[in-house]
């Protein structure tokens, strides 16, 4: 019998099996990140939203670049009615054409606009879900008369019709706020709607929350804190928050394209982002008054496609976390 | 397979739809035809003017049915009530006759005739503070029963009335100052400062009122027999004095209009009654309107609106008039629009003159829609109202306009009323231009309901601000002492006419001159004393006068500007064939 060689016994002896043996244990956040490492429609998604941020973000940049900005109006370009001359407009200097009415650079309307339709929505969706989140924990888990109140409230509040009482309330509002009509800044119009957008936006995550923080409220970690004598506050803040962590971050993925979309319809509507600041309900808006023409048809393409794109985006995103969050909720 | 069939179909229908408006906008359908008719001087017709019939419309005969579409009902069809364009061309047109009417030929001439007089009035005394008018005979209602003077004198008697005083007020205030008579219901039948005589009737003033036959020309002056007043249903039925008479009518929905078989065209030197039948449909939107009367369908060629051609399809339109020929009209009308400025608030005349010399005229006739909507002004009075003088005080230049600011920043609060988009657009074109001479703009956006009421208040914090107004009458009384004298300022919040609030005491000692002068020295005067109030006091930015264009369904004729209410003419409208849609 020929012996075994050196070299095969030196092979065998290179795995230890205690290395053999080793896990790496991964908590379920790092799990999460790895599954939405591997779905490419996160990929995808999250790569066109970071393009749409430097856009937009980087828009006075780009403006530097490009030769326009969303301001300057430029009357010559249009008819003797203030419409487009041309296609839409479109030419070297002006890639997407300019505005009716005053003739304003469209591609740079666009970026600017996408800036604040992103920035309202991120801005109202963080504070949207935080204060749902509070509510609907905080219900939960005192129960009791508080907790009937707050659903009867969460009851009222979803029975509200949105739209008229968005449509009757910002100008009154805004007109109480400051102290009577006059002009309003970019940063004025934008914080109204950030609050209407919260008076009718926290209902779901608050019963979202609600419905998870009573499932966990008699669970023995809890019971535990109780008796090591934790306060109510650091029971829910420390203990109750940090669990429910996932449905809270679905819910907000889930509200930034929301709240694109719904700021873009109160633009449409008259009661968005006031003349002449930049916004893409707005560019919607244009579009429709000239869609006897193809203008008419190319900025609705513009505006409302790139509305479409902005929702699309961020809904699919929001898609690939819950999946990544909850593989078992995969179809 | 039948998958991609049905995205063929859908790629296919968007690409034909793109297509049929992809024509680039080379500004084709821009220059309107300069043909604003001016006023004429010459205004006051004869006693063979006002004797009936009036000129017939060319091609047009009789029969048929006219079919109306538009978005709201006539409110006052109340000749007490009535102060709307389109409702006293509905009355006055088709319902009721008046004391004195407006002859339009149709060739661009307006003489003020006598309508149920034999003449525009009788001057007794030379004076102007006696006239007389003589009613002519065959005159006959709806029910064939024979007008009297005494009819007029009441019709006149219950213009009086409170609750029926949303007309015109000119002769009641003249007739009484006092306005202590307050009409036939709780007190005289017959109201101070008028007599009745057989067919005549005298109006007797205080002071001379030479443009007494202006003012009998409005609705008040149509008869109304004391036993068919219904008062506050007069509204939705007047007896009728005119050429048709209502059959039906359910409020908000429709109305249908029959002939007067009673009317004698004889006596009538002012209407027609071509069509048998006028249906009135209300309820439908401008847009769908115009997009409807466009396209002209079948059955829809009978149909005409009162709504000019909307903004969005003007365009369209007016590069192609070939197409729509014999059912389009384009012209001027006579309402002014301008941008008043609180002579309460900016007191400095170098400031006010260097808002008129840096005005961005042009831009602000692009916005409105171009020149087929509105025509660039230079002066308060519009072209149509005898006496108007063209002036251009102020020719746009920004280098004097920074010199009389002197070179300091100004801030000013121009408001504007939200109504949509275009009017955001208009204010920031106005903060980008007044910017290039130093006026630092803010621009204040307003509720859209009750904008006459918040401008109509002296005490209001805005410095400018749009405002329009049309002469009741060719003549610039009518537009000069509500708008720029000290009559149109009332402390009541929304009364004022007066939205420059500008008074100024050698202005108003010319305009009282004035209104005591007879009409063929005042006409032309009104004119110079438009031009003297701008040089010398620019309380008010000009900017247009308004003009439209509209459409009717290839089956209507006739159509026709309205000099006197800027409307369509509906009096003068005819079928081409009146087999077609009949009902």
């Amino acid at each position: 019998m020929e012996p075994v060689a050196e070299a095969d016994l030196a092979v065998m002896d290179v795995v230890p099996a205690s290395e053999a043996k080793k896990f790496v244990g991964r908590s379920p956040g790092q799990l999460a990140w790895l599954r939405l490492k591997r779905d490419r429609t996160a990929k995808t998604t999250a790569i066109t939203i970071l393009v749409l941020l430097i856009a937009a973000y980087g828009a006075p940049l780009w403006s530097l670049i490009y030769g326009s900005d969303a301001y300057t109006q430029n009357p010559d370009l249009l008819d003797g009615s203030a419409k487009p001359l041309g296609f839409a407009g479109v030419d070297g200097t002006h890639w997407l054409g300019v505005l009716p009415g005053n003739g304003e650079d469209v591609l740079m309307q666009l970026l600017y606009g996408i800036r604040t339709s992103v920035s309202i929505a991120i801005v109202t969706a963080i504070v949207v879900v935080a204060l749902g989140a509070i509510i609907g924990a905080v219900s939960a888990f005192v129960g009791g008369w508080l907790d009937a109140v707050i659903n009867w409230f969460i009851d009222v509040m979803l029975s509200l019709p949105f739209l008229i009482i968005a449509l009757a309330a910002v100008p009154i509002v805004t007109d109480l706020i400051l102290g009577g009509p006059g002009e309003r800044p970019l940063a004025v119009s934008a914080s109204m709607i950030v609050i209407v957008l919260l008076v009718f936006g926290w209902m779901g995550t608050a019963r979202l929350v609600r419905g998870q923080v009573m499932s966990l409220r008699e669970r023995e970690f809890i019971e535990a804190a109780r008796a090591a004598g934790a306060g109510t506050g650091h029971i829910v803040f420390k203990q109750i928050l940090p669990n429910v962590w996932a449905p809270i971050l679905v819910s907000f993925s889930m509200a930034v394209p929301s709240m694109v979309a719904i700021e873009a319809y109160l633009a449409f509507l008259g009661v968005g982002v006031s003349q002449p600041h930049p916004d893409l309900g707005r560019l919607v808006a244009y579009a429709v008054s000239q869609m006897r023409i193809i203008n008419g048809w190319f900025l609705l393409l513009v505006g409302g496609g790139t509305i479409f794109l902005l929702v699309l985006t961020f809904n699919l995103f929001g898609d690939s976390v819950r999946d990544a969050l909850n593989p078992k909720s995969n179809r | 397979m039948r998958r991609s069939a049905r995205v063929a179909a859908a790629g296919g229908l968007v690409l034909a739809l793109a297509l049929t408006a992809c024509s680039q906008n080379t500004g084709d359908g821009d220059g309107a035809a300069d043909d604003t008719k001016q006023g004429s001087l010459d205004i006051i017709g004869t006693e063979a003017d006002s004797t009936g019939p009036a000129t017939p419309v060319a091609d047009a005969k009789p029969g048929g049915t006219i079919n109306y579409v538009g978005q709201t009902d006539f409110v006052h069809l109340d000749p007490s009530r009535t102060y709307v364009g389109s409702y006293m061309m509905v009355g006055s047109g088709l319902l009721w006759r008046t004391l004195n009417g407006y002859r339009e030929n149709g060739d661009g001439s307006i003489k003020l005739v006598g309508d149920l007089a034999t003449n525009p009035g009788k001057d007794v005394n030379g004076d102007c503070k006696t006239w007389e008018y003589t009613l002519k005979t065959g005159l006959k209602y709806q029910d064939g029963t024979e007008i009297t003077a005494a009819d007029v004198a009441y019709g006149v008697a219950r213009s009086f009335t409170p609750e029926l005083g949303e007309g015109a007020q000119f002769l009641q205030n003249w007739l009484q100052e006092s306005r202590d008579y307050k009409g036939p219901y709780d007190g005289e039948k017959i109201p101070p400062g008028v007599a009745v005589d057989g067919n005549k009737i005298t109006f007797s003033f205080d002071k001379a009122r030479c443009e007494l036959p202006f003012a009998v020309a409005m609705p008040n002056t149509a008869p109304v027999p004391e036993g068919k007043d219904t008062k506050a249903d007069y509204d939705k039925k007047p007896f009728s004095s005119g050429p048709y008479k209502i059959e039906s009518r359910t409020i908000d929905e429709s109305m249908t209009l029959v002939r007067n078989e009673f009317w004698d065209a004889a006596t009538d030197p002012i209407r027609h009654n071509y069509p048998d039948k006028f249906v009135f449909k209300f309820g439908n939107e401008p847009q769908d309107t115009s997009v409807r009367i466009e396209a002209n369908a079948g059955g829809d060629e009978n149909l005409f609106t009162f709504s000019q051609v909307f903004p969005d399809m003007l365009s369209q339109v007016t590069a192609d008039k070939a197409k729509y020929d014999g059912r389009y009209v384009e012209g001027s009308q006579k309402y002014n629009g301008y941008i008043a400025i609180n002579n309460n608030r900016v007191k400095d005349l170098a400031t006010r003159q260097a808002l008129n010399y840096a005005f961005p005229r042009d831009r602000w006739v692009q916005l409105q829609g171009g020149e087929y909507a509105s025509k660039a002004s230079t002066t308060f009075m519009t072209p149509s109202v005898p006496g108007y003088k063209e002036f251009n005080a102020y020719p746009t230049n920004l280098d004097k306009a920074k010199e009389l600011l002197g070179g300091k920043t100004v801030k000013l609060r121009y408001a504007y009323s939200n109504s949509s988009e275009l009017d955001g657009q208009i204010a920031s074109m106005f903060k980008d231009e007044y910017a290039k001479i130093g006026v630092e703009l803010e621009t204040v956006p307003l509720e859209p309901t009750g904008w006459y009421d918040q401008i109509g208040d002296p005490t209001n914090d805005y410095d400018m601000y749009w405002a329009g107004w049309g002469a009741d009458w060719p003549s610039g009384s009518t537009v000069i002492p509500p708008c720029l004298g000290e009559d149109g300022i009332s402390d009541v919040p929304g009364a004022s006419t007066n939205y420059s609030y500008f008074t100024q005491p050698d202005i108003e000692a010319e305009i009282d001159r004035l209104e005591a002068l007879p009409i063929s020295e005042s006409l032309p005067a009104w004119g110079t004393l438009d031009e003297t109030i701008m040089t010398k006091y620019a309380p008010y930015i000009a900017a247009d006068y308004s003009a439209g264009v509209w459409m009717s369904g290839s089956n209507v004729g006739g159509l026709y500007l309205n000099e006197n209410l800027s409307t369509l003419d509906i009096s003068k409208l005819f079928l081409r064939d009146p087999a077609l849609n009949a009902s």
